[in-house]
């Protein structure tokens, strides 16, 4: 039977779907039986979706004008 | 190799870039050879479903193909892309096992759930239904996820019914593939630069959509890179705002990683997509800014603190639908703040592995570290951020002021 710790230092590879068989079977046994790590592993994939999700430090594309402007025009001045 | 008559043909821009990829002509195409068009055009079509990154990963989809495949008993696509599997380097069971049976595999449910909907559009179109619909949305996935389902499905069905039809015979061997670059030209997608990031790129079939804007600036078009500037600027910005943490900073560097970009077109190889490349220069100009901060918590410590070991504080569960319990702008609010609290060697592996989708190995070439080093700290970094937003979170949070 392993412990939570066992289980968290495996969460990594369990998220990803990168663990073998046979110890996948272990962490579901001890997932199956253990509602703190059940909530780690809830709690860890919503907050993935979150952060994906969240749109976060986006701007519009026309935020980016006098930006590029300034870039095409230094680009120009050098090729000149 | 099939029923049909394969005419030898001269050079054709579309044969050399698949020689250049597999090292040899698949049978899938040699038995098209009467219609070089079509094969152009098919090529395309490879290229934006399955190749161009979408909502789906490349192995969702290359999984995808398979169970179908796999439902269709189509030899031949079964074979060749088990063995594109491999040489992508896709971690997970084997993929014959997952063409014959994937309910049977260790896959993840969720993953599992993706393919069940694929094999019942595949092989009962007719019985499809809204509750199907809503059984992927219950597991998380998008419309957009959705939709590159249904079409993924549809390209698998083409390509095996096009290979029956034709009596295609299974060559795809991987030894050849990695013996057989044609030796006297530079290979476009093949180089002999053995990164192992180099290996997902194997088969990025045409699947650069700058490739050609590119081209033009090489030749002297400078119209064509403001094209690109704006084509990347949110991403290369997003990527800064990440790493820096200001705004002000973030496009001050945005301009450096753009300037860099142009002085080095003569280097970009294309063994990457351009995107990639541009966001691993932003990547590059955003921590030597950081690191010229004195301030600065350092992105080296290697040794440090142990990766592992974390313990989490946080333990009550959290709402069904999380996202339901505060507006878009909320939501964004309370992530940057998060995210820009992380130390930085957390934050800048998070950003471009879970806000620009950056795959792990890209993630690892951009900064100069190993894989394990970069799961490790992914990992943390996520724990982290799940730990800084759970009292939001938990069931009966709502109304929390953030």
């Amino acid at each position: 039977m392993i412990s939570c710790a066992d289980f968290m230092a495996e969460i990594g590879n369990y998220l990803e779907g990168d663990v073998a068989a046979e110890v996948r079977l272990q962490l579901e046994h001890h997932l199956a039986h253990c509602q703190t790590c059940q909530v780690v592993v809830d709690s860890t994939r919503k907050t993935l979706k979150i952060v994906t999700d969240s749109g976060a430090f986006d701007l519009p594309e026309a935020a980016f004008k006098p930006i590029t402007e300034n870039i095409m025009a230094r680009i120009r001045s050098q090729q000149t | 190799m099939s029923y049909l008559h394969e005419p030898v043909l001269e050079a054709f821009p579309p044969f050399e870039l698949i020689q250049n990829t597999f090292g040899f002509l698949p049978n899938f195409f040699r038995a098209q050879t009467l219609r070089p068009d079509l094969i152009e055009a098919e090529l395309h079509l490879i290229g934006s479903i399955l190749v161009t990154p979408g909502a789906l990963t490349r192995q969702q989809k290359e999984y995808i193909f398979l169970v179908c495949s796999g439902a269709n008993l189509s030899t031949y696509c079964v074979t060749d892309h088990c063995e594109i599997v491999r040489m992508l380097g896709l971690q997970g069971p084997e993929p014959e096992q997952i063409a014959i049976d994937h309910t049977a595999t260790n896959l993840p449910e969720v993953m599992k759930a993706l393919l069940n909907f694929a094999v019942q559009l595949n092989s009962q179109p007719t019985k499809l239904n809204p509750r199907d619909i809503e059984e992927l949305r219950a597991h998380g996935y998008t419309d957009q996820h959705i939709l590159e389902t249904v079409v993924m499905v549809g390209m698998a069905k083409f390509a095996n019914f096009v290979s029956f039809g034709l009596g295609t015979e299974p060559d795809f061997d991987s030894s050849k593939i990695a013996l057989q670059p044609a030796p006297s030209k530079k290979a476009h997608l093949l180089d002999t630069n053995d990164r192992p990031t180099d290996k997902g790129l194997l088969l990025d079939l045409k699947a650069d959509p700058d490739a050609e804007s590119v081209a033009k600036v090489r030749s002297g078009d400078l119209n064509a890179f403001e094209e690109l500037i704006n084509r990347h600027s949110r991403r290369v910005y997003r990527t800064l705002v990440g790493i820096l943490g200001n705004p002000d900073d973030a496009r001050d560097a945005m301009q450096d990683t753009f300037l860099k970009a142009f002085q080095h077109l003569g280097e970009f190889e294309q063994r990457a997509k351009f995107s990639t490349w541009l966001v691993s220069i932003a990547t590059n100009t955003g921590l030597q800014r950081l690191r010229e901060r004195r301030h600065l918590e350092s992105l080296d410590d290697a040794g440090g603190e142990s990766e592992e070991g974390f313990r989490p504080r946080q333990i009550q569960a959290w709402a069904e639908d999380p996202e339901e319990l505060y507006s878009q702008t909320e939501m964004r609010a309370l992530v940057e703040k998060t995210v820009m609290k992380l130390p930085a060697k957390y934050r800048v592996v998070l950003v471009l592995r879970d806000m620009e989708q950056l795959s792990t190995e890209e993630a690892a070439a951009a900064l100069g570290l190993g894989i394990p080093a970069l799961k490790a700290r992914l990992l943390r970094g996520r724990l982290m951020v799940r730990e800084a937003l759970a009292p939001h979170f938990t069931k009966g949070a709502k109304g929390v002021t953030l």
